[in-house]
Parts: structure tokens; C-alpha cells; sequence
């Protein structure tokens, strides 16, 4: 065998490992795709309690379907929303027991990697606005009496930075407002009146920040 | 000194050739040494992730005071703790109960550890905290000033090692979800070594720490084995890739610049 022939035999079994290697890839690209959908509507449909795998059994060696197709961050942003919706049951006896307050610590913490790691600035909001909630839920709850409120305005105000047009934040932010402002302010006196309406100020809602 | 061979007629029609040989052999030389080197950095990477302490940081020590680490946890931090003086490294090392208490600020050689171990050699040995410390476990109190003491220093790669039984108050979960917060916003990993922990406070640290850098590490009732309970041990890809791309150049490096060998002469 002459050394050029031994050459092309050699770069054609590496096109023939990089070909199988490509069509394992594809296999899998298509099982993600399924994956996504089939666990999107499972988390739609499924109680709270339930957390869609989103997974995938890839045949390519390294993950090769998974970082091709770049879905890490929308992975982590469904698990970080799926651990959102177990946390907040909204049964008090489950939220403020040891179980739910242990997804609490689980579910701010994966909110707290998607604010810094999102790339998608509309994502990493929403995320903000979650955690934000869940801040809310943890002062005004017994279990966590001595958080400070204001966390949970910084964490609305941060969603608001991230994502100008955020509209849950701004109304749960003003929300916010009229609950810790003194009576004898203007938000104040709005929540005595009575006369908040579905929790957005005298303003139109989404304005002025 | 030159080497004698055959002079030849026509060797300068052949420098041309001779040149591109040799940047060709030069450019191989630096892609196999640039592949070995990350071979072994992968390799060595593999290896350090199990060590106590996270390489290439700036870790602090939290150790738990409370009662109700056990008796059997205290041989385990006091050999914990031999461990880490012996590392070479430079540490901080924070105390805690239910307040913590900065006893060494980071950066202080892991060797200033070892006047602290006798405390840790049988339970009960009087200790300047014992007054302060009630005796509860606040673990939020100890990651707040560990992660304020690394804040305080401007140390940017820092870490947290926390070496606690994880029986945490119940009503200290919200601080605890705050302060973790505050870790991953920070990029300040924590390891934990959990001193024979119940299944549902290993659970809470592991399901915290899955989002953030971390890992759980549990040491058993009888000075048993280090088992790690990371969930998913990661393949090490870069240094398989990087082993590939070394033999794959090693390959290249034999087929074309391997010494001319003369075939033998056919019998007739």
C-alpha cells in the first residue's frame, strides 16, 4: 500500500466517524426538540408539584446536540420557573413548612443564577420578578419575619433595569409601594381609599421609572 | 558541527521543500506541546475538584460550634482541620454557633490552623467561645460574615468551606435563601462538608447549591470514607478532547515527517 493511499484510507475513516458522529447529532437535535415541547406542556398542564425533566438520553458523545443547539440557558430558565411553581404552592401550610421552605431556598437560588447567567434580557427579568415575589412571600411570612421587605424592591426594581418593558414588575413594584408607604403619602392614602386599581397607581401602569 | 554525507548537485532546488519542512515541524512542535500541557491542566483540574479546598481560590472556613454537632463529628473536624493546616494554602476561618465569629481573617497561612485543634480533640474542652456561642445553628450568620470578610479583603476568586452538621433552625430558611442569593449574585462557590447530616438537610444544600457552584460533600458517624454526593460527577472533556487532538498530532507527526526508511530489496 503506497503512503497516499494509506493517507486517503485513513481521512476516510475519519469522515466515516464524523459522519456517524453527525447523524447521532441530528437524532438528538430532533429528541431535544421533542423534549422541549413535550415538557413545556407537561409543565402547563401538571400540578405544581411536578418538574418536567426537560432531558434528553444523547447518543453523541459530549453533548454534542445539547451545546449545538446552544439550550443550556433555556433549560436552566424552565427549571428555574418549574422550581418557582413548587415553591409557590400557594397553601400556607405547605409554603411555610419544612418542605416548602426548603424549595423556597431551591428556587431563589436557581432565580439568582438565571439574573446573572441569561443572556436574554427579558428572561433574566422575569426571573427577577419571581425572585422577587418569592422575597415578598419570605418577609411577610412567619417563617421569615426578619427579611427586609426592600429586598423584594430591589429585586422588582433590578427586573425593571433588565427589562425596561416588563410589565409584571412595574405593577408588582408599585404593588410594593403602596404597601410599605406611610398613610399620610399619596400611595399611601391611595391603598386606604380603596382606590388602587388591579394593583397599578394612579399613573398609567407601566410608566415613569 | 555538520554532519558528512553525500554532497549532492542539485540540493539548493531542494531548500524549499527543506523550509516548508521545517515550519511545518516547528508548528507541530508547538501544537503538541500546547496539547500536552492541556492534557495534563485538564487532568490536574480533575484531580483538584475532589481536594478539600477549591483550587485556584481564596477559600474561607466555616466551622460549626454548635451542640448539636456530635461527638463523632468533632474527631471529624479535628482531622478536617489537620488536613487543611497541612495544605500549604492561605485561609480565613470563621466560628459559629448561632452568631459566627471571624477567628482568622483570609488570607492567613492554613498552618495557623493548628493551635485551633485541640478545641476539636474531645468534646467538651473549654473554648474562648463558649460563653458567646448559645449553642444553636445559624448557618446563614457564618456564609453572611465569610462572604462579607472576602468583600471586606477585595478578594475576587474567593470561596466558602463550610464544615457543619447542616441541622440548620427551620426558621432561619428565608436568611439562608437571602444569603445564598448573595453567593450566586458574588460567584463565590461553597463546598460543603456535612458532619453525618439528616437526608432532608443534605437534600436542602444540595438542591441550593445545584444552581449556584457548589457541592455537598458528607462525612459518615464512623470516620468512614469522603463520599462525595455530587449528583453528576462531570466527564472530563477537555481532557479527553485534548488527549484526542495530542495522539491525532502524534499520528500526523510520524506519517509526515517519520524518518525516510529504504525498502528493502525484493529477491528475485
Amino acid at each position: 500500500m503506497t503512503r497516499r493511499r494509506a493517507f486517503l484510507l485513513a481521512a476516510a475513516v475519519v469522515c466515516l466517524a464524523l459522519a456517524v458522529i453527525a447523524v447521532l447529532a441530528a437524532r438528538d437535535v430532533g429528541s431535544w426538540q421533542a423534549a422541549l415541547r413535550s415538557g413545556d406542556v407537561e409543565a402547563a398542564a401538571a400540578p405544581p408539584g411536578n418538574v418536567p425533566a426537560w432531558s434528553v438520553d444523547e447518543v453523541a458523545p459530549f453533548g454534542l446536540a445539547r451545546r449545538l443547539l446552544g439550550i443550556d440557558d433555556d433549560l436552566a430558565f424552565r427549571r428555574a420557573v418549574a422550581l418557582f411553581r413548587r415553591a409557590h404552592t400557594r397553601i400556607p401550610s405547605f409554603d411555610t413548612g419544612l418542605e416548602g421552605t426548603a424549595l423556597r431556598v431551591a428556587a431563589e437560588t436557581a432565580l439568582a443564577h438565571e439574573i446573572r447567567s441569561d443572556p436574554t434580557a427579558a428572561r433574566a427579568s422575569a426571573a427577577a420578578n419571581l425572585l422577587g415575589v418569592l422575597t415578598v412571600l419570605d418577609s411577610t411570612s412567619q417563617a421569615g419575619g426578619s427579611t427586609p421587605i426592600e429586598r423584594g424592591i430591589f429585586e422588582f426594581q433590578d427586573a425593571i433595569h433588565l427589562d425596561p418593558a416588563d410589565e409584571q414588575a412595574k405593577t408588582n413594584l408599585e404593588l410594593l409601594y403602596q404597601l410599605t408607604s406611610l398613610p399620610n403619602t399619596p400611595r399611601g392614602s391611595t391603598r386606604r381609599a380603596g382606590r388602587s386599581h388591579s394593583g397599578a397607581s394612579a399613573t398609567s401602569p407601566g410608566h415613569g421609572y | 558541527m555538520r554532519r558528512r554525507g553525500i554532497p549532492l548537485g542539485d540540493v539548493a532546488s531542494l531548500g524549499r521543500m527543506g523550509r516548508r519542512t521545517l515550519v511545518f515541524r516547528a508548528l507541530l512542535a508547538v501544537a503538541l506541546a500546547a496539547a500536552l500541557s492541556a492534557a495534563y491542566l485538564a487532568s490536574h483540574h480533575t484531580k483538584k475538584g475532589g481536594a478539600l479546598l477549591p483550587s485556584g481560590k481564596s477559600p474561607v472556613v466555616a466551622v460549626d460550634m454548635s451542640w448539636s454537632v456530635s461527638y463523632d463529628s468533632y474527631r471529624q473536624i479535628e482531622q478536617t482541620l489537620r488536613q487543611l493546616a497541612d495544605s500549604g494554602r492561605r485561609i480565613g476561618l470563621v466560628l459559629f454557633s448561632d452568631v459566627a465569629y471571624e477567628a482568622l481573617p483570609p488570607g492567613t497561612a492554613a498552618s495557623e490552623l493548628r493551635p485551633y485543634l485541640r478545641f476539636f480533640e474531645k468534646r467538651g474542652t473549654p473554648n474562648p467561645w463558649t460563653d458567646a456561642f448559645a449553642g444553636g445553628t445559624r448557618i446563614w450568620t457564618a456564609l453572611d460574615l465569610a462572604r462579607r470578610m472576602l468583600k471586606r479583603d477585595r478578594i475576587t476568586n474567593g470561596s466558602v468551606v463550610l464544615i457543619s452538621d447542616l441541622a440548620d433552625a427551620p426558621n432561619d430558611r428565608a436568611q439562608l435563601g437571602e444569603t445564598l442569593v448573595e453567593y450566586v449574585r458574588d460567584s463565590i462557590p461553597i463546598k460543603i462538608v456535612g458532619l453525618d447530616p439528616t437526608k432532608q438537610d443534605e437534600q436542602l444544600f444540595q438542591r441550593a447549591l445545584a444552581h449556584g457552584g457548589g457541592s455537598v460533600t458528607t462525612l459518615g458517624p464512623a470516620l468512614r470514607a469522603t463520599t462525595s454526593r455530587r449528583s453528576r460527577p462531570g466527564f472530563p472533556d477537555a481532557m479527553v478532547a485534548a488527549a484526542a487532538v495530542l495522539a491525532l498530532l502524534l499520528g500526523l507527526n510520524e506519517h509526515a515527517l517519520g524518518a525516510l526508511s529504504w525498502g528493502r530489496r525484493r529477491s528475485a
